[in-house]
């Protein structure tokens, strides 16, 4: 593989005696999407910042292209006007005495590009994010799907080595979200971009990225292909945050050779996951809401069926969301409009004993 | 996955280099600036009272001049005692501001914004022409009101006197103290909440209950800070005093100062000593304030989203309209218009069909001491302006945003000369500037009136600046930042634009401050740089009184048209 636009080793950072940053390494290469997710407080943002330059790490080192931008033990800190990177942030920071085109302009100012060259370069950065026609415009006067392609376009157009996008979606309402995620990954795949992209929301990450690094505490729990984060996630955490999840508590067994795991009301669930404690541990199983299906209570006593009831069901338009009560677990279950069962039913839920996953508690 | 390799550690034990610090050292030199402009002429002061030199010797360090200015002279402990006295006028008038405010501001009295203008005109007019305006009415002697007294009641004395304690407080309370409380009280006032006194109305309380069990209780801290404040502000005073106040003998702290100084030969050491003992009593009040104003006062009454909506009054709001209108005309119209009056009269203060000539006008618009001034006065006020807007917008800009080293000690230093009336920076400055033989060029230049009151105007400046640059969103600069722009670049491209309503307000409110100012400067004025408000306490002060009352009504339409743009430019920042 190619040598990696971005090197981040053994980050920390702290606030007082809050560690935002843990021992954060990972290598972003050229034209990859490398997503930071997790939740509010996890320190992605924070991580991000110190790749931008606006923090000085504790601790660890930074290299762009090669150069060293941030080292704790070397003393060295490249302030953030020398890193070359873009960064748009989530309250777009669109500067509001400056019109649309002055914006765009201003980093290539800085940057002393003969005057002719900057025009032509505010005119293609504007028509890459549909906004030509409005340069004249002040940058206050637009609506905020706008001001984000602003702040974008303000951000490509010096072509920085990495552009850092900080929850850049989230001040927008949920249709223009999804409209900008799909213009997004069509810009990026066409301009082949190395970005490094804070979110909280696994739709994002999951669609816009190569690879996906999920946060907590300011640590990374994982760092995988966002089908492997959702397929085989390294830690309970990182099921639970990515996705949906039904979860039970319960006691390893084993029993003629087979893994179990035995619920409340003495309801047994047959498991296929390795590396489990020992008999009688307390553990945490986990299991996609698309792994399981409802069916009669007919159906075959198998060991991975639960006996379950039908609490409520709820009409959403296009599917019915369902309530169930299995194993004094409360569920929340996607039905299908043509589902054959009511209120009050007892049904039996079956689950894939290859895909549920077992956590210590 | 590329595999995470380990990182080299070089081991640099202890050959590593210090670093020298960008923020240590700009810190240290910031600091350093700082001080010298606002804690070295203190300090310059209080080492001052101690020496005792007489001139020419090396220096002798004793307590004589504390003793001779404060044990032996009945003057100047009276002075301390008068100042005290007249400045408790403060409480007083934050009370009866505070309802003139609520009056303007939360009902719905007829022409309340044209008897709010009139205060915010009143505001802005400076001390002495309203002073002499006030001579006018009420000499004792030539007084329009005592002669019309006389008139109907057969009196042997005057009724007023004007130079009295009574007098004095009259001009300050009328001219300054409640104007300007009731402009500083205003934000606070349109600030609180209305839903917090609807919910009330909807609990069943009538709007006197309102007023009384919420809306005085929510703002009785923002009062109690505007009477701290005006306590310290109005130990500022000077002029008025020394108008009214020295033809009966009464004295101030800051007249006395200015007499011990005036002296042939000047009474340095007393006057140092006067001075350090009114700086201490002043930095207990001022600890005080700092302590009780501390997240309380204007901010706490702030809040977003504020709905505001004016009580509707009963009947009575006419005739309480109708004395607002009586008390504004009182106060800003008819000094004004006896002093326009006065600048025509033949001799100062005698009326009469025949006594009005334009003389006095010719005269004074054509005497090269007057043009001078002008120019002067010009000098100063443009001069303080610019560099005051650019200093205390740089000064605030590194105390909000950078990570200088010993930022909370410049914040105080910053503040200090809000505690030191001006009489008393100038007699610091003054003093720095006669014994240090190389800042002694300065002595006598304009550069020296310039730069005492761009320090007077130091804390409200860049507080003020503070304020502005912290509802910047941070996003915008860091933006420019990561944009490949330096500090500098950012702060003149990004945030100095962004600041551009605070900019003009604190141009405007400089300039007015320099070109009123008499206190601060009086110390160090020489003939050949004096202003044109130090020329008007001259002619005031002496028997040119027609010149005076020209040069105040000059002085006064100034202000008035400062005023008048203020406010457009105020509205405009409203907008924003």
């Amino acid at each position: 593989m190619a040598e990696p636009i971005l090197v981040v080793r053994d980050l920390d950072k702290s606030y007082g005696s809050v560690k935002a940053v843990d021992d954060v390494s990972f290598d972003l290469h050229p034209g990859e999407v490398l997503t930071l997710l997790g939740p509010s407080g996890c320190g992605k943002s924070t991580t991000l910042r110190l790749v931008a330059g606006l923090e000085e790490p504790d601790r660890g080192e930074i290299r762009v292209r090669g150069r060293v931008v941030a080292s704790a033990i070397r003393r060295i800190f490249v302030p953030a006007e020398k890193r070359n990177v873009g960064l748009v942030f989530q309250s777009y920071a669109v500067w509001p005495h400056m019109s649309v085109e002055q914006n765009v302009a201003y980093p290539l100012a800085i940057r002393h590009m003969p005057r002719a060259e900057v025009e032509r370069k505010v005119e293609a950065v504007l028509s890459l994010v549909d906004l030509e026609g409005l340069q004249k415009r002040p940058a206050t006067h637009l609506s905020g799907g706008q001001q984000q392609r602003v702040a974008l376009a303000r951000a490509l157009a010096y072509e920085p080595d990495i552009l850092l996008l900080d929850e850049p979606l989230s001040n927008l309402d949920a249709r223009l979200r999804e409209e900008m995620r799909v213009q997004l990954r069509a810009l990026q795949s066409r301009l082949g971009t190395t970005i490094l992209y804070v979110t909280h929301d696994q739709v994002e990450a999951m669609s816009l990225s190569h690879r996906v690094a999920v946060m907590r505490n300011g640590r990374i729990e994982q760092l995988a292909a966002p089908s492997q984060i959702y397929e085989a996630p390294a830690s309970y955490f990182v099921q639970s945050f990515v996705g949906r999840t039904l979860t039970f508590d319960g006691l390893v067994q084993r029993l003629n050779g087979a893994t179990y795991v035995e619920l409340e009301n003495r309801t047994r669930l047959r498991i296929e996951a390795g590396g489990l404690p020992p008999d009688g541990a307390r553990v945490r199983v986990a299991v996609r809401p698309e792994d399981v299906s409802v069916e009669p209570l007919s159906a075959t006593d198998d060991m991975s069926c639960l006996r379950a009831t039908i609490r409520d069901l709820i009409y959403c338009g296009d599917h019915f969301e369902c309530a169930i009560r299995a194993s004094g677990v409360e569920l929340l279950l996607n039905a299908p409009k043509q589902f054959g069962f009511g209120p009050g039913d007892e049904v039996v839920l079956k689950v894939d004993p290859a895909k549920v996953t077992a956590w210590p508690v | 996955m590329a595999r995470v390799e380990a990182l080299a550690r070089p081991d640099l034990g202890g050959l590593l280099p210090p670093r020298v610090s960008f923020q240590l050292v700009a810190g240290l030199l910031v600091l350093a600036g700082v001080a010298t402009l606002t804690l070295v002429p203190v300090l310059f002061v209080i080492v001052g009272s101690f020496d005792v030199r007489q001139s020419g010797d090396p220096a002798t360090f004793g307590l004589e001049a504390w003793r001779s200015s404060l044990l032996d002279s009945p003057r100047t402990r009276s002075a301390v005692g008068y100042s005290f006295l007249l400045a408790l006028r403060a409480p007083v008038a934050a009370v009866v501001a505070f309802f003139l405010a609520w009056l303007i501001i939360r009902t719905r009295l007829p022409a309340r914004s044209f008897i709010e203008f009139a205060f915010w005109v009143a505001f802005f007019l400076p001390a002495l022409p309203v002073t002499l305006g006030w001579i006018l009415v009420l000499d004792p002697n030539y007084g329009l009101l005592n002669a019309g007294v006389r008139s109907i009641l057969p009196l042997n004395g005057p009724l007023f006197n004007i130079y009295s304690v009574a007098g004095i407080l009259w001009v300050h309370v009328t001219a300054a103290t409640v104007p300007v409380m009731v402009i500083l009280l205003g934000p606070a006032l349109r600030q609180l909440d209305a839903s917090l006194e609807d919910s009330a109305r909807a609990c069943g309380s009538s709007p006197l209950q309102v007023f009384q069990k919420i809306s005085l209780p929510i703002l009785a801290p923002a009062v109690l800070t505007a009477a701290l404040a005006g306590f310290i502000r109005s130990l500022e005073a000077f002029e008025v005093e020394q108008v009214l106040g020295r033809p009966a003998g009464i004295y101030v702290y800051s007249t006395r100062i200015y007499d011990l100084i005036t002296w042939e030969p000047p009474l340095f050491p007393e006057a140092m000593a006067l001075s350090t003992f009114v700086l201490g009593i002043l930095v207990v009040i001022a600890v005080i304030y700092q302590r009780y104003s501390q997240g309380r006062g204007f901010a706490t009454i702030t809040g977003r989203g504020v709905t505001f909506r004016p009580l509707a009054t009963g009947a009575w709001r006419y005739p309480a309209s109708a004395l607002l209108f009586g008390l504004v005309a009182i106060v800003v119209l008819l000094p004004i218009a006896m002093l326009v009056g006065g600048s025509f009269m033949k001799l100062f203060g005698f009326f009469g069909s025949d006594s009005f000539t334009t003389q006095h006008w010719q005269r004074v618009l054509h005497d090269p001491v007057f043009l001078l001034s002008v120019r002067n006065s010009l000098a100063i006020s443009l001069g303080t302006a610019s560099l005051g807007v650019l200093l205390y917008a740089l000064l605030a800009y590194m105390l909000v945003r950078s990570r200088l080293y010993a930022r909370s000690l410049i914040d105080v230093l910053v503040w200090l000369p809000w505690t030191i009336p001006g009489i008393l920076l100038g007699i610091g400055l003054l003093w720095l500037v006669l014994s240090n033989p190389l800042l002694s060029v300065l002595y006598g230049t304009t550069a020296v009136l310039i730069l005492v009151l761009v320090v007077k105007d130091l804390p409200i400046g860049t507080h003020m600046m503070q304020t502005s640059i912290g509802q910047i969103g941070l996003e915008l600069e860091q933006s420019s930042r990561v944009c490949g722009a330096g500090w500098f670049v950012t702060f003149r491209k990004i945030v100095l634009p962004l600041m551009r309503p605070m900019l003009v307000s604190i141009f405007v409110l400089t300039f007015i401050s320099a070109l009123r100012d008499v206190s601060t400067t009086i110390l160090l004025v020489t003939p050949s740089t004096r202003p044109l408000s130090i020329l008007m306490l001259e002619y005031a002060s002496s028997s040119a009184r027609e010149s005076a009352a020209v040069i105040g009504v000059l002085i006064a339409a100034t202000a008035m048209v400062v005023a008048l743009v203020a406010r457009r430019l105020g509205l405009q920042v409203a907008q924003r």
